[in-house]
């Protein structure tokens, strides 16, 4: 199959985000996040990242997770508040404190910036995780391109789609600012 | 085994973390597992619609050879305290076979500690790299 020479218009879950309709600034809400210890099973097998810390027990109280395992929770804050496709462009991450198995975690995300760059839209946001002691577990900042092909290409064909009603294994959910104030998109 | 110490040289290479990518692993990655469920990382028609010649991985999968890395080089140095940087510069396709690669560029004093500052990167089997940053950890 030849790769499509326009962008995707619409999806699945209807029209896409516009770059336009992008606001910095915009609060992402916040979700509650658990990781079990199945979810860590699962991220060293996949990523192959075997570490008795991770898998058995470690200098850290217990059993904690491979880092990149926060990529998730932010990453569906902002889809859950726009309809974005694209790919991950840049990852920045502060590790300050592991991520503990079966604690409860609160993670809360904001768009800072959004830039065009050789003719493609990206946007910045940025993720916060206090554990349910308020103790911070990391701080994280990424970049999004929202299309592989460039921004002048025709924005006109239909994407092949994500379902976007789940969230990740293990027990998660989130709020929006719009749903907090009794709202509904 | 955690390698870096106050007393790493700069210039130390740190060990290359190797994967095999496939599109198994990304399907096995996504945390929906919905029957049926497409998208670009996984599913040629689904790239295709937006440009891409063959499936893209997700970043962070490919991403956890550095963590990896830096995991075996730094220990507790990577897991509290530590620091990365990202680009994802070039797709990865699930033929693939990549190498994560760092090499040690700076030392900085922090009231935590010494702190190693990391060139790193992801190659593929033909020596390309498909992403380039910096990560950094605490020694003692």
């Amino acid at each position: 199959m030849e790769p499509a020479k326009i962008r995707v218009a619409r999806d699945q879950r209807g029209e896409r985000t516009r770059f336009e309709d992008i606001e910095i600034g915009t609060d992402l809400g916040s979700m509650e996040w658990v990781v079990s210890e199945e979810m860590i099973d699962r991220k060293c097998e996949i990523g192959e990242e075997y570490h008795e810390w991770y898998s058995v027990d470690s200098p850290f109280d217990g059993r904690i997770a491979p880092p990149l395992i926060n990529y998730e929770p932010p990453r569906i804050l902002f889809s859950q508040k726009y309809n974005i496709r694209g790919l991950l462009a840049t990852y920045e991450c502060e590790n300050i404190n592991p991520i503990k198995a079966n604690k409860k975690m609160t993670v809360s995300a904001k768009i800072v910036d959004k830039y065009i760059k050789r003719d493609r839209e990206y946007v910045v946001y940025e993720a916060t995780c206090v554990d349910e002691d308020g103790l911070e577990i990391f701080r994280t900042r990424r970049t999004h391109v929202l299309d592989y092909l460039p921004r002048t290409t025709p924005r006109e064909g239909i994407g092949i789609d994500y379902i976007p009603e789940h969230g990740p294994a293990g027990t998660l959910s989130a709020s929006r600012p719009d749903e907090a104030n009794g709202t509904k998109e | 085994m955690v390698i870096a110490t106050r007393d790493t040289k700069l210039g130390t290479k740190l060990p290359p973390i190797s994967m095999q990518m496939s599109l198994q692993k990304q399907k096995e990655r996504d945390p929906l597992e919905v029957p049926g469920r497409r998208g670009i990382h996984f599913d040629k028609e689904a790239a295709a619609r937006e440009g891409l010649s063959a499936p893209a991985l997700s970043g962070p999968m490919v991403a956890a050879t550095i963590s990896r890395m830096m995991t075996m080089f730094f220990g507790e140095g990577w897991i509290k305290g530590g620091k990365i940087l990202l680009r994802f510069i070039r797709p990865v396709t699930p033929e693939d076979f990549v190498t994560a690669k760092g090499i040690v560029k700076a030392k900085a004093l922090e009231d935590s500690g010494m702190r190693l500052i990391c060139d790193v990167w992801v190659e593929n089997q033909r020596g390309e790299k498909v992403i380039v940053g910096t990560a950094s950890g605490l020694v003692s």
